[in-house]
């Protein structure tokens, strides 16, 4: 889409504003966005909403109580934990285990796939074959493992969460690379004594930020279910931090008494993956035409 | 042709040596130690000596991992730290468990999915299509441990109709079947659909039917004949991520299946038990991985061909990046 801005030249929008274009006209990828900025602004301003210190003091007279009881708008739990403020510290947990892990495999996997296109040979060979041996382990019990070496902990989550997502990063942006590395503009520049460097910051991550962004929503997403997941079979964070998945794993045990400590986080984590994950589908339809309605 | 499925199976052993390496080195990073944690609270030098010497663990690591391998080809997973017996006697005898969930699951997936897959295709954007699909993003975005507890609170707890722990015959596998097929059939349906889509719009498709042809001769003769061949690589590809994703499903059930026992290991910080667990389960990942890598040179014409005649054609298959 272009248009004259008036001293006769031809301005053309960016890739991204085209695609914001594309998106704005989509109610369900506004609806998704609106969801997710407000998810992202819970977390940053969890302390204003509801002070940390009632996520985690346990009040044995508060045991177990159901939603609307004064005082608990969403009831208590097993120790006489808030609910409610569990959740909204949940929030500020989830996104920051999803967010930095997902930003770091991305990161890295995408100079890794760089390296592989632009230099080829024994380092692509070697980084493929490595790739290879991880992939072939299950995702989540390569993670289990590596949380169960390191033990409990935001960081140690963070690591295993990072680990895993690695391999499949890193394939989709080689075989886009690899395409991108057969454009002619691409060979001009070699033709011409560009050093690789200059090649992968010039040409290929440029052509990179779709599939960058799009692998880089739905890992987040991804990595927020990990994570809830693991913290659910009692590994990832340590103990008294508010997390979804040990919040589920803690209301199983009391679910013929209250069965709101499994319905809350379990409603919260399914709204969280639902629009997490149509956000991801609407940026690539808007970012990648192309695929839109076939997959 | 011959030549690419014995190059594919020589690689199997080398891939699960590397696998091995990889995930003593992993679960090596642990900073506490094992004879520590086996040992009471009171306990003297010769105590510990001989602890550190009943499991091998007074070698150095290098020497450890030997040890651990040479004993795998032998049948031997070790002894587990927990219960000290032989890891093998407590893993292997759970493997059937959990290849017939994930068989019983890919079953009803081939068996409703692919119908399924193939009616949104044809009907597309129809109200059919879209309901499903938004079902399907749904079911398919959420993490199967929540589906299982939603089921389990539903059908276990408020309408007892099915029993929602452990092994009690055939009602038990109702609910762990039914969690574990669904986020599967969710993304299953969504491929087959794109798969069957990418056919529906080739040109021999609208030769056939301007020719004349009934229209369902159209859709399974020319469309879905040639959807096929990715779904078959799709099939594979689900089974072998349902092997590890059953672990998840077996915990929420107590199911006693390979996952139930790789986290009951980790719990335990049971090295042994892990680690026999891990190697199994990518045993079963390359495996299927294997299966489809033939599977795929066997079905594909244009394969097949290319490893009849020259070079050439092998090449191609690398760069396309099918497979290896």
């Amino acid at each position: 889409m272009a248009k004259a801005d008036g001293k006769g030249r031809i301005k053309k929008r960016g890739q991204m504003a085209e695609a914001w274009a594309r998106m704005k006209t989509q109610p369900i990828a506004v609806i998704s966005l609106v969801v997710v900025l407000l998810m992202v602004v819970i977390a940053i301003f969890a302390d204003l909403i509801v002070p940390y210190s009632k996520a985690i003091n346990q009040v044995a007279a508060d045991k177990l109580l159901p939603p609307f009881t004064a005082g608990h708008i969403l009831g208590t739990d097993n120790f006489g934990r808030d609910i409610f403020a569990r959740i909204i510290h949940g929030t500020r947990t989830a996104l920051e285990i999803g967010i930095i892990s997902a930003g770091a495999s991305i990161v890295v996997s995408t100079i890794l796939a760089c390296l592989c296109a632009t230099i080829g040979g024994w380092v692509d060979n070697i980084i493929m074959r490595f790739i290879d041996v991880v992939s072939c382990i299950p995702s989540l019990v390569m993670a289990l493992a590596i949380c169960a070496a390191l033990g409990n902990g935001v960081p140690q989550l963070i690591f295993a969460l990072f680990f895993t997502g690695l391999p499949m990063h890193t394939k989709m942006v080689r075989s886009v690379s690899l395409g991108v590395a057969k454009m002619d503009y691409e060979e001009s520049s070699i033709a011409l004594g560009a050093k690789s460097s200059y090649i992968m910051g010039r040409h290929l991550i440029p052509n990179l930020a779709s599939v960058i962004i799009i692998n880089g929503t739905a890992q987040v997403s991804m990595n927020i279910m990990m994570g809830a997941t693991l913290g659910f079979v009692g590994l990832g964070v340590k103990a008294p931090t508010p997390e979804w998945g040990t919040m589920l794993a803690e209301g199983l045990n009391y679910m013929m008494r209250n069965q709101y400590m499994v319905l809350v986080p379990g409603l919260v984590l399914a709204i969280a993956a639902l629009f997490i994950n149509s956000l991801g589908d609407c940026l690539r339809d808007a970012l990648d035409p192309q695929l839109k309605g076939r997959a | 042709m011959a030549k690419y499925i014995i190059k594919r199976i020589i690689m199997v052993p080398i891939l699960l040596l590397l696998i091995a390496m990889l995930v003593f080195f992993l679960l090596n990073l642990s900073a506490a130690d094992p004879v520590l944690m086996m040992l009471p609270s009171q306990y003297t030098q010769e105590d510990y000596d001989a602890m550190a010497e009943r499991f091998g663990l007074d070698e150095p690591k290098p020497v450890q991992f030997v040890n651990w391998v040479t004993g795998i080809l032998k049948g031997d997973f070790g002894t587990s730290y927990k219960s000290k017996a032989p890891v093998s006697e407590e893993v292997l005898y759970r493997v059937p468990v959990s290849l017939k969930l994930a068989l019983i699951t890919t079953f009803f997936m081939l068996l409703i999915g692919i119908p399924m897959g193939v009616m949104c295709a044809v009907k597309q954007y129809s109200v059919f299509d879209n309901i499903v699909n938004v079902l399907a993003k749904f079911l398919g975005s959420i993490p199967g441990f929540w589906l299982g507890l939603m089921l389990m609170l539903v059908f276990s707890v408020n309408l007892k109709w099915l029993p929602a722990f452990g092994m009690k015959g055939w009602k038990s596998w109702i609910l762990p079947v039914f969690t574990f097929l669904l986020p599967y059939l969710a993304n299953y349906l969504r491929q087959v659909r794109s798969a069957m889509l990418d056919c529906i719009r080739q040109d021999y498709v609208r030769t056939s039917r301007s020719k004349g042809q009934k229209e369902s001769t159209v859709i399974f003769r020319d469309a879905l004949k040639n959807a096929l061949l990715p779904i078959i690589t799709l099939t594979g590809g689900t089974f072998a991520s349902m092997i590890g994703g059953a672990v998840m499903i077996e915990q929420v059930f107590a199911f006693p299946g390979i996952g139930y026992k790789v986290l009951e290991g980790i719990n335990n910080r049971d090295m042994p038990t892990i680690l026999a667990c891990t190697m199994i389960l990518a045993l079963f990942t390359i495996g299927a991985q294997l299966v489809i890598d033939i599977l795929y040179a066997v079905v594909d014409p244009r394969i097949r061909s290319s490893f009849a005649g020259a070079k050439k054609g092998k090449k191609q298959i690398k760069e396309a990046g099918g497979v290896g």
